[in-house]
């Protein structure tokens, strides 16, 4: 368990935080608009903040007591900053050993590379590495630092579009295969709805609620939706990688329901993610239309939006999936709850 | 006594002018380092009085400074007085090697600290985190991150240092007198030879000066050329 209790009084901001205990599995995500309090709480459990008053208890290890504060050096964090903070006087090798060379465990530098797929990189100097690059040396250079906890600091929004598309399978692989805890800072849903399994949605600096992603996820004014509107994740499996076409075919848990997807890099379980307005309805599969989607649900609520829109909340098995459709649509087909209904998805909304 | 154009000029001047200037410069470095380190971190509101402090040589008539030091320095004050109770024989240091190195610490340390505070103020707190949580200790912050990343600001801070101390005179003249081979520096030997007609003297030595002075400038902006380190 990560048991916080903690205060930070600055000239323009407060962070007040009562008590916040998180189960030391999994990732958490730190979710919140600039100015809330995420970066600054990260920055409070790695024993950057020294004005930070509180309690902070990880696992059985008492990192804060009031003013008496374990350094960083003593806390075993590893920490990936939004830049990556590579040392730039340094090659990339240098970076890793720096680490390395003060790990309590010895681990192989070639390995890790290999695993960051930076090993091509290891004697080039920092400075003509590449965004995407530079932050999985920084991944890498946490890695080999032997932590105990993983803290992540808005690891991508410094990154293009492109590049944020490939290094965020790689978070997710990471989170895979490390049987390591990770605290994720960001306020992009997007990240959340992949990788977390818990959110402390922060506010003003205090905390507002702490859901898991299904929670979140489950209710309509969920602060994920506020930017881009309601989307959902569904949990599934990988079929088969390789489908042709560019594709592959999932199956999603739970059902026998075969789900396709634009081509994903890994076998094992993937997080589908989806935006409601992507979502259509139909009362019969069609048997004619290029949607390559159709998923048997059934409508659980219907909650109106607006004048036009309203969003529709539906079971598929033991999932949840939210469908935005048209007032006008609502009327024609005659929606209501509990019918039995099918949810239309193109193959390619789904990432 | 060395010829050179026909010239007989007295060498020790130069040699005692090298080694303040020496002394002075790596006395500078280290206790230069943690006060530019302090400023550089500081963000309280009194930050601008030590600045200014620290500043204080830039504008101060030389031989304001020298007159405090000589004051301050006299054998029956409290300077004298601790030195004789820590073992010194007579707690003297006006008019002594020692005493010229602690004028001229006092004279240059603004050359030595505005450079060194300029450069670590350039070192991004992120890397110095990241090192931490690391578990870099603070010496190994200091040599392996902080140094690398200010090496142009310590060859800055050490020219200057090194460069206003040979060419210092009120503070000099105050503290250190003109003692023939013991505090007689170049810039007061060359005064001297004016002062008595011998204008050959004056030119051969200002001659020297000249070029030397021109020769560590040259190297030093060659270094510094070398030395560029892009941070981010």
């Amino acid at each position: 368990m990560l048991d916080i209790q903690t205060t930070l009084v600055r000239e323009h901001f407060t962070l007040d935080i009562p008590h916040l205990s998180l189960p030391s599995t999994g990732v958490t995500a730190l979710f919140g608009r600039s100015g809330s309090g995420k970066s600054t709480l990260l920055r409070i459990l790695a024993g950057l903040e020294h004005q930070a008053l509180g309690r902070i208890q990880f696992n059985d290890q008492l990192w804060q007591d009031g003013k008496q504060c374990l350094p960083p050096q003593a806390r075993s964090v590893g920490v990936i900053f939004q830049d990556g903070a590579l040392f730039p006087h340094m090659t990339v090798r240098q970076n890793l050993q720096f680490a390395l060379s003060r790990a309590p465990l010895t681990q192989d530098l070639v390995d890790v590379a290999v695993r960051c797929r930076i090993d091509h990189k290891l004697d080039a100097p920092v400075p003509i590495l590449s965004g995407g690059e530079k932050q999985r040396v920084a991944i890498a250079r946490a890695l080999l630092s032997s932590p105990q906890l993983l803290l992540l600091d808005e690891p991508l929004s410094a990154l293009d579009t492109a590049t944020k598309k490939e290094i965020l399978p790689f978070l997710e692989e990471l989170k895979d295969s490390l049987n390591l805890p990770m605290i994720y800072v960001t306020h992009a849903p997007a990240e959340v709805e992949r990788l977390a399994d818990r959110v402390v949605f922060l506010r003003e600096g205090r905390v507002d609620c702490v859901e898991t992603l299904q929670q979140a996820l489950s209710r309509v004014n969920s602060p994920l939706f506020t930017d881009e509107g309601a989307s959902s994740v569904l949990m599934a499996q990988v079929d088969i990688l390789d489908a042709m076409d560019g594709l592959s075919r999932l199956r999603l848990d739970g059902t026998d329901c075969a789900l396709w997807v634009a081509q994903v890099d890994h076998l094992g379980g993937y997080r589908v993610r989806m935006m409601a307005k992507d979502v259509g309805i139909g009362l019969t599969a069609p048997q004619d239309s290029s949607l390559l989607n159709v998923l048997k649900a059934t409508i659980e609520r219907i909650e109106p939006q607006d004048s036009m829109r309203v969003l529709l909340a539906l079971r598929v098995g033991e999932q949840k999936l939210f469908a935005q459709i048209s007032q006008r649509s609502l009327r024609q087909l005659q929606l209501q709850t509990e019918m039995q209904v099918y949810a239309l998805i193109k193959a390619m909304a789904l990432v | 006594m060395w010829h050179i154009f026909g010239v007989e000029i007295d060498p020790n001047p130069i040699w005692t002018t090298l080694s303040v200037a020496l002394t002075t410069t790596l006395v500078l470095l280290i206790i230069g380092v943690p006060i530019a380190w302090k400023l550089a971190r500081m963000t309280s509101r009194w930050k601008v009085l030590f600045e200014a402090l620290v500043a204080l040589p830039l504008v101060l008539p030389p031989t304001v400074l020298g007159f405090y030091l000589l004051i301050s320095m006299n054998p029956n004050g409290m300077v004298a007085e601790t030195l004789r109770f820590l073992g010194h024989p007579d707690g003297q240091l006006t008019f002594t090697f020692v005493g010229l190195v602690v004028g001229s610490v006092f004279y240059s340390l603004p050359f030595a600290v505005q450079p060194l505070m300029h450069a670590f103020e350039q070192v991004p707190q992120a890397l110095l985190d990241a090192a931490k949580t690391m578990r870099a200790n603070t010496a190994s912050l200091f040599w392996q991150v902080i140094l690398p990343l200010s090496r142009r600001g310590f060859l800055t801070a050490a020219t200057l240092a090194f460069a206003h101390t040979v060419g210092e005179f009120g503070v000099v003249l105050m503290v250190g007198g003109n003692i023939p081979g013991e505090t007689r520096m170049v810039s007061i030997a060359i005064f001297d030879h004016v002062e008595s007609l011998e204008y050959a003297q004056a030119h051969v030595l200002s001659l020297i000066m000249l070029i030397f002075s021109f020769a560590v400038l040259l190297s030093v902006y060659g270094l510094n050329r070398k030395f560029d380190v892009k941070v981010g």
